[in-house]
């Protein structure tokens, strides 16, 4: 899609249709040459069997809507993005939560009370202090990440 | 200390002020919020977290520590584990959705009028529940500082931040908010930072008491009046000069307590010796040992903490003056960049009320007998340096207190008027002025009426209402095709309705003991209930899915570059932006 511009005015619907549309037709007549047609692509962490794009002399892939009659290309890949997008963040909120929910329990300990580090006890400064920078550890990752997926989304799409 | 008070809360107003001026050299609406766009993130993020450190941040923190323990804690970790969930699952998605405020967004995803109404109610009744909290805040600093009762100082709170809606002073634009925070942390940490200092070379004793099975001890004399009635845990016996009601006797003179539970009557005097043992309302963890220790007080702590950090964590993303503040982020990825910051920012903030929670349980054990625990911070440096060092520093905390009042309930009021206007008043008094006024009514009524609630639990609340109400709306809207409208409207009514009914008599402070606890936080129970209410109606409506619901998601997690997500009408800014001739703000902008 490097001709046509994506912009503001566009519906984005018919800008990914289309683009499927043109790789479909492409792939058949690839097939139809007896180029091999299936390859996959990194999304995220995961491989996917996508739809790659269009005029290039780029292996075409099978899409998945094509293995499924009622669902458009453009759904599809949106289901993915989301998908992949969704499983990162719950996988580190799971961890958030798992260390949130642990320290209570640490505390059922009562020797833990009395341990000092630096003149002050643990308890104090594992939820006074420690905690800070392992949220912003928990952030930074999950930006990396979630840039990352969107940027091999757009790379996808656009390219 | 009051003129002293007075002068810092001039030179901030001042310094704000002139901020504002001279952030807003632009005059149109659009040309104001380009200007802000280019800011990038670290105003904003500091922005965001200058307005979101509140009354419960910067006072209330302090005295629940003095009060709890390591277990008050969990409020500063809530408050800012709220902002990683909200970074997580909300912020980039909603950045592009072009919404708002959140009645905006449900509008946006879902399309029905109807569930806008209910969630313009939620929006509502959470900025009320926070609203407060800052009113009875500022009334506690003023009378702190002047001794004038509560309810002035709520009063001068509402008349500034009515006159800064209305004038436009003070605008609540990005560079004044971001000020605001650096104003906040120094008001915090100079006062802090001497303290400590004093506290280093102070003799050994003191310091040690902290770890020692005994009571709090008064380092220096104490004069104590009551404003209420209190019950006061004694463990060491204690002699005690009273002058009026105790354990049910009249009392003028030296009294003897022995270890136990004494009632002592409102506007009894007591006097306490230099090194005489505290007695401490029932309710504060007693012995220092136990309070350097987690799991004090209360019981069921472990329930009781766990449901306190599910409605901190899920609730920071549905606040009302959360949402506005990311329209200044020009897209999805700077979004995400803004929040990370804000998690560095609040981390650096939360060290302080801390640290001061630990000084005030040891200078000004007083507070715990007559439970206010609240005026921990604002007492604190009188009571540690005395003479004009601790005029001085005492002043400027309290000015930073008031500047934490005025902001926070500034970006309330704003929240809540602005839907007020949108959505709720027909006919003339769509008038964003008028909203103003009612916004605050409610409020105002109940502050007067009701003072029992500590000011970080009486945040509390309205993250408990929030996370039962909001986070399910945007979690799922945002990432499960399968939501209707009939549903999200459930879901927000059973959950968001049940948490209310719960907060509310706990809120009016009218539960026995073992009811408080459970009731004050309900959001253990109330969240699931609100997830599951509507994931099931929403499978009994789907029929009502939307139809281009692809497309929404679509515009909600494509990446910007693609230049899919949506910008909202920028005339319709105007009064989150402290500009108060707005156009009207209508319903039914985005369905197309």
């Amino acid at each position: 899609m490097s001709a046509d511009a994506t912009g503001p005015d566009d519906d984005p619907w018919e800008t990914l249709t289309r683009a499927a549309a043109e790789a479909a037709a492409q792939e058949r007549a690839r097939e139809a040459n007896g180029y091999p047609v299936a390859a996959k692509v990194k999304l995220g962490k995961r491989e996917r069997i996508v739809l790659a794009k269009r005029r290039s002399s780029r292996r075409v892939v099978r899409t998945l809507a094509e293995l499924e009659d009622q669902t458009s290309v453009g759904e599809v890949l949106v289901r993915q993005l989301v998908r992949v997008q969704l499983i990162l963040s719950i996988r580190l909120m799971l961890l958030t939560v798992l260390v949130l929910a642990g320290i209570p329990l640490l505390f059922l300990m009562p020797s833990l009370g009395t341990i000092t580090i630096v003149g002050l006890r643990l308890p104090w400064l594992l939820l006074g202090f420690a905690v800070y920078p392992f949220f912003v550890a928990v952030a930074w990752s999950y930006n990396r990440s979630a840039d990352r997926n969107e940027q091999d989304f757009a790379d996808m799409v656009e390219n | 200390m009051f003129y002293v008070t007075i002068g810092a809360m001039v030179v901030i107003a001042a310094a704000t002020m002139l901020t504002g001026l001279y952030g807003t050299k632009v005059r149109s609406t659009s040309d104001f919020l380009v200007a802000s766009r280019t800011l990038g993130s670290r105003w904003n993020a500091a922005a965001i977290s200058g307005e979101y450190l509140s009354a419960a941040s910067f006072l209330g923190i302090a005295g629940l520590v003095l009060k709890g323990g390591v277990d008050a804690l969990w409020y500063p970790v809530g408050f800012t584990a709220g902002y990683l969930a909200l970074l997580l699952f909300v912020a980039a998605p909603l950045r592009r959705s072009g919404a708002y405020t959140l009645p905006d967004f449900a509008e946006a995803r879902l399309g029905s009028v109807g569930l806008r109404r209910v969630c313009t109610i939620f929006v509502i009744v959470i900025g009320w529940l926070y609203l407060v909290p800052q009113m009875q805040g500022a009334g506690l600093t003023l009378h702190a500082v002047t001794g004038q009762p509560t309810w002035v100082g709520a009063a001068v709170v509402m008349v500034i931040v009515t006159l800064n809606i209305y004038t436009g002073w003070m605008r609540s634009i990005t560079i004044v908010q971001a000020f605001q925070y650096w104003i906040k942390l120094t008001a915090l940490a100079i006062p802090v930072f001497v303290l400590l200092i004093h506290n280093a070379g102070e003799r050994p004793g003191l310091r040690d008491s902290l770890g020692t099975p005994a009571t709090p001890y008064f380092s220096h004399v104490a004069d104590i009046t009551l404003d209420h009635d209190v019950v006061l845990e004694v463990a060491q016996p204690v002699v005690v000069q009273a002058v009026g009601n105790e354990d049910g006797r009249v009392a003028n003179g030296t009294v003897y307590w022995a270890p136990g539970e004494h009632r002592v009557a409102k506007n009894t005097r007591l006097h306490f010796d230099a090194g005489s043992r505290a007695p401490v309302i029932r309710g504060a963890v007693l012995d220092n040992d136990k309070w350097l220790r987690p799991l004090g007080a209360g019981g069921h702590p472990l329930l009781a903490t766990y449901s306190l950090i599910v409605a901190l964590l899920l609730g920071t993303m549905g606040l009302p003056h959360v949402l506005g503040r990311y329209y200044t982020d020009p897209d999805g990825r700077a979004a995400r960049r803004t929040t990370l910051l804000v998690l560095s920012l609040l981390g650096v903030f939360y060290l302080f009320p801390m640290v001061s929670g630990w000084l005030a349980r040891l200078y000004v054990p007083e507070l715990l007998v007559n439970g206010n625990t609240d005026a921990a911070l604002l007492l604190l440096p009188r009571a540690a340096l005395g003479g004009w060092p601790g005029l001085l520093l005492g002043g400027l905390i309290a000015a930073g207190a008031f500047a934490a009042f005025v902001s926070a309930a500034t970006g309330l009021v704003v929240s809540i008027a602005g839907v007020l206007s949108s959505d709720v008043l027909p006919g003339r008094l769509r008038d964003f002025r008028a909203a103003t006024a009612a916004a605050w009514t409610v409020p105002l009524a109940f502050v007067l009426a009701v003072s029992s609630l500590d000011l970080a639990q009486g945040v509390g609340l309205a993250f408990a209402v929030a996370a039962s109400s909001f986070c399910p709306l945007l979690v799922l809207g945002i990432w499960w095709r399968g939501l209707t409208d009939v549903g999200a409207a459930a879901g927000i009514l059973a959950g968001g309705g049940l948490a209310f009914a719960a907060v509310l008599p706990a809120a009016a402070g009218v539960l026995p003991p073992g009811w408080q606890t459970l009731l004050a936080q309900p959001a253990v129970f109330t969240v699931p209930l609100a997830f599951l209410t509507m994931v099931v109606v929403s499978h009994h409506t789907s029929d009502r899915i939307p139809v281009d619901v692809s497309r929404i998601l679509l515009r909600l997690h494509a990446p910007d570059r693609l230049g899919l997500s949506e910008d909202r009408d920028l005339g319709q800014l105007a009064p989150r932006a402290g500009i108060v001739a707005l156009p009207r703000m209508r319903g039914g902008r985005h369905r197309r």
